[in-house]
């Protein structure tokens, strides 16, 4: 019988690798008994579907998105541009 | 590509003005540092200028300066990631914070995952939520960060990852599952448990 400090290291690694199959039996077996580690799993999930979308450039751009209100400083905007009519390399 | 009418030809003036806040955005959600940051969109600018003439005219402007970016970024990671984990993969044999969560493997009463109000409408479009996310990510220690938004941020497979920060795959997955777990107890703590 699995604990649920196991079933929670299981599940969190099932996001990058593949278990083996009796260890997927069991982490289903378990969950099917124990509803904090499958609050917890689900958790889990919804974690990862943040993130994606706040890996995106959309949520960068719109009004409620990750970072809204940071800008790239003034001065390094003007350095910027300044390199890219000048085309040249940096320093 | 030699056909295409002139108005699709991009326009490198512009590109600050038009996509330097949002490659900064992207470029400081991965590498914390704002002048590192900085110098990722700095050096995306001039890559792009230089492989201007590889820019196909299909895809949008964004969307190329995000991939060089990307690549800048994963770059950075591994010109660095030597350094930075040999500190960090010390942690990995310490104590993990996780086990203050179990006691004879079992969930404690006082520290069992609650309840969260996980409808997804009230984060996905909520300033306020982005910054408790960005927060619990800037707290996990460098080289788990990077692990982790390269993998969730991005989607990369892990073997990649690996190669990108000089780590084992069992070095990998443990380092991902703790910073699962911090992330999961702190956006608990700082948001979905909140009473709002």
């Amino acid at each position: 019988m699995m604990n649920c400090k196991e079933i929670t290291r299981l599940v969190a690694e099932s996001a990058d690798r593949d278990l083996p199959f009796y260890q997927r039996m069991r982490v289903r077996m378990h969950l099917a008994m124990c509803f904090l580690c499958r609050r917890f799993t689900k958790q889990l999930e919804l974690i990862r579907k943040i993130s994606r979308v706040a890996g995106g450039t959309d949520s960068l751009l719109a009004d409620g998105g990750v970072l809204q209100g940071i800008v790239l400083p003034p001065d390094a905007k003007a350095r910027l541009k300044e390199q890219i009519a000048h085309n040249k390399p940096v320093e | 590509m030699s056909d295409s009418p002139k108005k699709s030809t991009p326009n490198p003036a512009t590109w600050v003005d038009e996509h330097g806040d949002v490659l900064y955005r992207f470029a400081l959600l991965r590498v914390k540092d704002p002048h590192v940051a900085e110098d990722m969109v700095q050096e995306t600018f001039i890559s792009a200028l230089q492989g201007l003439d590889r820019f196909k005219g299909g895809s949008a402007i964004r969307t190329w300066l995000v991939g060089i970016l990307k690549h800048k970024i994963i770059d950075h990671f591994r010109k660095s990631s030597r350094e930075v984990s040999t500190t960090d993969l010390t942690l990995l044999t310490e104590e993990p914070e996780e086990q203050v969560y179990h006691r004879f493997g079992m969930w404690t009463w006082k520290n069992r995952p609650q309840a969260w109000d996980d409808n997804p409408d009230n984060v996905f479009n909520n300033k306020e939520f982005w910054g408790v996310f960005t927060g619990c990510l800037d707290g996990l220690q460098e080289t788990f960060r990077r692990a982790f938004s390269l993998r969730e941020l991005d989607g990369l497979k892990t073997d990649e990852i690996c190669k990108i920060l000089d780590i084992t795959p069992t070095n990998l997955w443990v380092i991902l599952h703790r910073a699962r777990t911090k992330l999961r107890n702190c956006l608990e703590a700082k948001w979905f448990r909140d009473e709002r």
